[in-house]
């Protein structure tokens, strides 16, 4: 093992492409994942903006249906699988969990490794079902279709089974890192919230996501084997499938959503200088959101032909996950009150979070209605709300974590007045795409819609140019966060006055994260620590 | 009702269809409220604490236990209360009148097929009454995938699924053509995969029923701005039957309504040697006042005979016996019946009441 | 608990830089291990509850094609892995006390005892290709597909769960003949026998599996 070098950090010290390729450092593998998630989404993007650009016009605008619907699963498959799930834990987790717990790495760095390589084998498979003629399923797979498609299902099914290991191994470095490698002082209730997150995010990983590897091990079986589980015409049950699914899937929704409210927390407290507003009742409104996750999946299936008691009780459950979330959100605008409140992007994210995750979490209490839901699910108005909650919260999050930890991930400054530009693109373009869905579902647009009656034409419009607005921030974000990362001023070891750990490591960190063991002595939010 | 709010909705045309729009409308308006109460304080905070030189940020203000306590109450309460008139509303949606008028609908890519109790079979159409209350007995062909039968100015949707029966229910006010899609992803032809509910006058209704030249109301709510079908090439091909005609010619009734054809092809099967319709016993059990009643099992549970029982008792006969006729076997049907064919067998039997 | 005269460890463990000491590393590494079985447990949770709705469903048909499996053979199964469990606990006690030849004995023991687990498992399987009762679209008993036409159904799962718990064993012969060469070169004893210890746990959590397997497929059906 490499020890600490003066003048050296994990960046530059040890050198050459082998050490960054069998790197057991958590800094340098939340990197690979990191670099790995960015060329995903950059997939997954041009992937959502040619749907856009279908949807311009009814009927034929630059492909045909089959194609359509191959390119609308591979930008659910891609976003969902290889972007947004790892997006937050795997990538800023593994960089900042250990150091914000004070520990030399995480507690199996081997496993942390290894679970790299599946997550990049397995979406390797995903992309590589495009050269035997694409999946055509969507990203939920639901049976019968994806038993009786003739294209790579059964392929790409493969590919989310190993990618799920990846999220598992991850899951279980985390909890047994937070469990026992805390540095001395680091108690439960000094704990950052972030970590409170990914502890969560940890426990539904690990117990959610072995249900769905296995439930897909049974689709591809059916498909090759035909086994009859989820076959009706052999006796088993399709809507099964559906319950089994989402029994993992909903939960994967809090995995994508958990650790982004962790990053805000952090963010939040650290650009108002307040300590967070109720941090107990924050802690326990993160595992009360990561509990419920388990028992309300039939919310999904409320027309699926489950039985109206089912619905009944799914439905009573679902509302639980409306309390916990808005303490939450209560909580983060309480904070604000009487700070000293500075908006560098980070935080510009973070209040956008706030603004766009409140619509995507009320219209989740619409669906979470019985009535309502009937007409509304299945239209434009739930792709809607997942995008509201997936991209305007998990996205808009990843954005300010990536702006708050950039200076000590690469010890490098960004430029302020770009970031704040494509900051209010993104934003902007992000309300421009996506409200107009919630008018097109509400008036009974179908969702995986290739073709629409011409009522809905102006709003596929502003949609189809709302997501150029989009693009065009990123595409500026990209510009001078490259930029920063060659030519950026240096950061010094805590730019933004912060009170966890990590930043009191100097920037970018050495290898072995401090250069003397830390020791905690003040709340992870404690901006008045020096005055006492 | 808020002019504004409801253009963001389709045109309601049933009363549960208005009570979905009240309910709606509410909850976009308390949900409003809980926006502004979050995201309001959240843009005056920022501007009023903006950081400021020589102004530092308050080291209290980190907790507040019954503020925390209220803000966990009030929305506990309100939640449910959205629940339970939502749950309300929905009861209505799902529970069919006694007295609806049934028709059979079999979902497959890319189309709709209707079968009426007069025997006749509509493809992509949809005849019902105004002001009738109509219930829809609904499956995916076995072969088939899952589809999704959505009306939205109705407020109604429903799965159908392949190897077994969902049921949907409305009563339209408003005759007219109305758009029914598929709502469940099913493939090429999905957003091609389209129907017409055509709502009929009394009149109307009454020269459809005899079989007479009838002629279409104009379509209404969503929809109507389409000239019956889609522009694509692909999807035009995909469609099962085409829709445009401004009225419909003559459908003569055919000779065998559903239940006689249901009885017919008993015979020609020679079920009728084993299952008889007058009640009395012979090797089975008999077929007459079975549907719609509860049946004692052998295993001692007791089970509702509806459309799902009779057919799961036809296709797999094994799987539930009826109590007293242990010991004997009747060859399974499973496979063995097209999905129009069940439709008569289960139409005849639910006659025999 | 140490017993310095029998120490025969001959390889020294380094403990890993990011912990206190190795008795830090082991708790760790032991935790792990246990969310790692608690992630088992709910991988094979969809099969064991897709089996109990489908029993429930089809309750004759997997009643009857039940029948078809022979007890006794499970039930010579279940013996076999107990005992291999027991021998593996043996296994982990002398490696702890660093008794080297005692170690291997048992660990060799343990391996012998998963072979006959397949072997028997493998005399089973070969029954049922030759009889036809597979899943879903290969079966092909007539006789029993009349008396019980979703006894395809149930060979479905009972292929999956007891392949899928073959699979384990097979992993778990793997993981021991690792083992087994690593404690003949004398890697374990009082101060470092983690490996022992993790395999120890993950093998009597493929034992308890078939515990649950046996009487579901081959005794209550």
């Amino acid at each position: 093992m490499s020890t600490a070098v003066a003048g050296t950090n994990y960046l530059n010290y040890p050198k050459g492409l082998k050490s960054w390729l069998f790197t057991l450092d958590h800094k340098r593998i939340g990197m690979l994942y990191f670099f790995s998630i960015l060329f995903f989404f950059l997939v997954g993007g041009i992937f959502a903006l040619l749907i856009r650009l279908e949807l311009m016009t009814p009927g034929f605008t630059i492909m045909g249906p089959d194609t359509y619907n191959k390119v609308f699963t591979y930008h659910g498959t891609v976003m969902v699988f290889m972007v947004i799930i790892p997006m937050i834990p795997a990538a800023m987790g593994n960089f900042i969990l250990p150091m914000m717990l004070g520990a030399k790495d995480v507690a199996f760095p081997r496993l942390n490794l290894a679970s790299y390589y599946v997550y990049l084998f397995g979406a390797m498979v995903a992309l590589a079902t495009l050269f035997f003629k694409g999946v055509d399923t969507g990203w939920t797979f639901y049976a019968p279709y994806s038993t009786r498609t003739g294209s790579a299902a059964g392929m790409m099914v493969m590919a989310a089974f190993i990618m799920g290991f990846s999220s598992i191994f991850t899951g279980i470095n985390f909890i047994a890192t937070i469990h026992k490698l805390r540095a001395p002082g680091q108690t439960w209730t000094r704990l950052p919230l972030f970590l409170w997150a990914l502890y969560a995010t940890s426990v539904i990983q690990v117990l959610a996501t072995p249900v769905l590897a296995l439930t897909l091990v049974l689709l591809a079986l059916e498909r090759v084997f035909g086994i009859g589980i989820f076959d009706p015409a052999l006796g088993g049950d399709p809507v099964l499938f559906q319950h089994f699914f989402w029994f993992y899937s909903h939960p994967a929704v809090y995995i994508m959503i958990l650790p982004a409210m962790g990053v805000i927390s952090e963010v939040i407290t650290v650009f108002s200088r307040k300590n967070i507003f109720g941090y107990k009742a924050m802690a326990v409104a993160t595992f009360g959101i990561a509990l419920v996750a388990f028992i309300v999946w039939g919310h999904h299936m409320f027309v699926s032909g489950q039985s109206h008691t089912a619905n009944f009780v799914f439905s009573f459950l679902t509302m639980f996950v409306a309390i916990p979330t808005g303490v939450k959100v209560f909580s983060w605008v309480a904070t604000l009150y009487k700070g000293s409140i500075s908006f560098y992007a980070p935080m510009l994210y973070a209040l956008a979070f706030l603004f766009v995750f409140t619509i995507g979490g009320l219209t989740g209490v619409v669906l979470a209605t019985l009535a309502t839901d009937v007409h509304l699910t299945d239209t434009y108005y739930v792709v809607a709300h997942f995008h509201y909650v997936m991209v305007g919260g998990t996205l808009m999050a990843f954005m300010a974590a990536v702006h708050y930890w950039f200076p000590k991930f690469f010890g490098r400054m960004y430029a302020e007045a770009p970031a704040r530009v494509s900051w209010f693109l993104i934003f902007l373009g992000f309300n421009v795409t996506f409200l107009p869905q919630f008018i097109a579902g509400s008036r009974g647009m179908p969702r995986r819609y290739y073709d629409y009656v011409p009522e809905f034409t102006w709003l596929n419009q502003l949609s189809t140019i709302g997501s150029w607005l989009i693009a065009l921030g990123f595409v500026i974000a990209a510009v001078y966060l490259a930029y920063a990362l060659f030519k950026g001023p240096k950061a010094p070891a805590n730019p933004w006055n912060s009170r966890t750990l990590e930043w009191e490591s100097e920037s970018p960190p050495p290898v072995e994260n401090f250069s003397h063991d830390p020791v905690v002595r003040h709340g992870p939010y404690d901006y008045h620590w020096e005055a006492k | 009702m808020n002019g504004r709010l409801a253009d963001t909705l389709p045109l309601a045309a049933s009363d549960l269809a208005t009570r979905w729009d009240d309910l709606y409308i509410w909850l976009f308006y308390v949900l409003l409220v809980f926006f502004f109460i979050a995201i309001g304080p959240m843009v005056y905070f920022a501007i009023k604490y903006r950081a400021k030189p020589g102004v530092k940020s308050s080291p209290a203000h980190d907790h507040n236990t019954p503020l925390e306590i209220l803000w966990t109450a009030i929305p506990t309460a309100i939640v449910f209360a959205i629940f339970a008139w939502g749950w309300i509303v929905y009861k209505d949606m799902v529970t069919a009148p006694a007295d609806s008028i049934e028709v059979r609908v079999i979902a497959k890519r890319w189309g709709w097929t209707f079968q009426y109790d007069d025997g006749r079979i509509f493809q992509n159409q949809l005849f019902v009454p105004k002001d009738k209350n109509v219930k829809l007995i609904m499956t995916s062909q076995m072969d088939d995938v899952l589809h999704s039968f959505f009306v939205p100015t109705l407020r109604i949707k429903q799965d159908l699924v392949p190897g077994m029966y969902t049921y949907i229910w409305f009563n339209v006010k408003m005759a007219g053509q109305h758009q029914v899609f598929c709502a469940e992803y099913c493939g090429t032809g999905h957003s091609g995969m389209l129907a017409k509910l055509v709502v009929l006058e009394p009149e109307e209704w009454q020269l459809w029923k005899w079989g007479k030249e009838v002629p279409l109301p104009p379509s209404v709510g969503v929809g109507s701005l389409a000239e019956l079908g889609f522009k694509d090439e692909q999807l035009k091909n995909s469609r099962t039957a085409s829709l445009s005609s401004e009225v419909l010619s003559d459908m003569p009734l055919p000779k065998l309504t559903l239940a006689d054809q249901g009885r017919k092809l008993m015979e020609s099967r020679g079920c009728m040697s084993c299952h008889s319709d007058n009640g009395s016993r012979l090797l089975g059990p008999s077929l007459h006042g079975l549907f719609g009643h509860e049946t004692f099992l052998s295993n001692g549970r007791t089970t509702l005979a509806d459309e799902n029982y009779i057919r799961r008792s036809i296709e797999i006969p094994q799987a539930d016996i009826v109590g007293g006729y242990e010991g004997v076997t009747m060859p399974p049907y499973a496979g063995q019946l097209s999905e129009t064919e069940m439709n008569a067998l289960i139409a005849y039997i639910k006659s025999l009441n | 608990m140490s017993s310095p005269h029998q120490s025969s460890s001959s390889v020294e463990h380094h403990v890993a830089h990011h912990f206190k000491d190795g008795e830090h590393e082991f708790l760790t590494a032991k935790q792990g291990m246990w969310l790692f079985l608690l992630q088992e447990v709910l991988f094979f949770s969809p099969l064991f509850v897709g089996y109990f709705i489908f029993r429930h469903m089809y309750y004759h048909d997997f009643h009857v094609a039940a029948q078809q499996l022979d007890w006794v053979m499970g039930a010579v199964n279940t013996v076999i892995l107990i005992s291999s469990s027991f021998t593996m606990a043996r296994a982990v006690s002398n490696a702890q006390k660093g008794k080297r030849e005692e170690t291997v004995e048992a660990l060799l023991f343990t391996i012998l005892f998963a072979f006959g687990f397949l072997v028997v498992k493998y005399l089973e399987y070969s029954h049922k290709i030759h009889a036809g009762t597979l899943p879903g679209h290969f079966f092909h008993d007539a006789e029993l597909l009349k008396a019980a036409p979703h006894a395809p159904l149930f060979f479905t799962f009972y292929f999956a769960m007891t392949g899928l718990h073959a699979i384990h064993v097979i992993g778990g012969i793997g993981i021991l003949i690792w083992i087994l060469m690593r404690a003949r070169r004398g890697e374990f004893g009082p101060k470092y026998f983690t490996p022992v210890e993790l395999t120890g746990l993950y093998w009597h959590f493929v034992d308890l599996v078939w515990i649950y397997l046996f009487p579901l497929l081959y005794l209550v059906g």
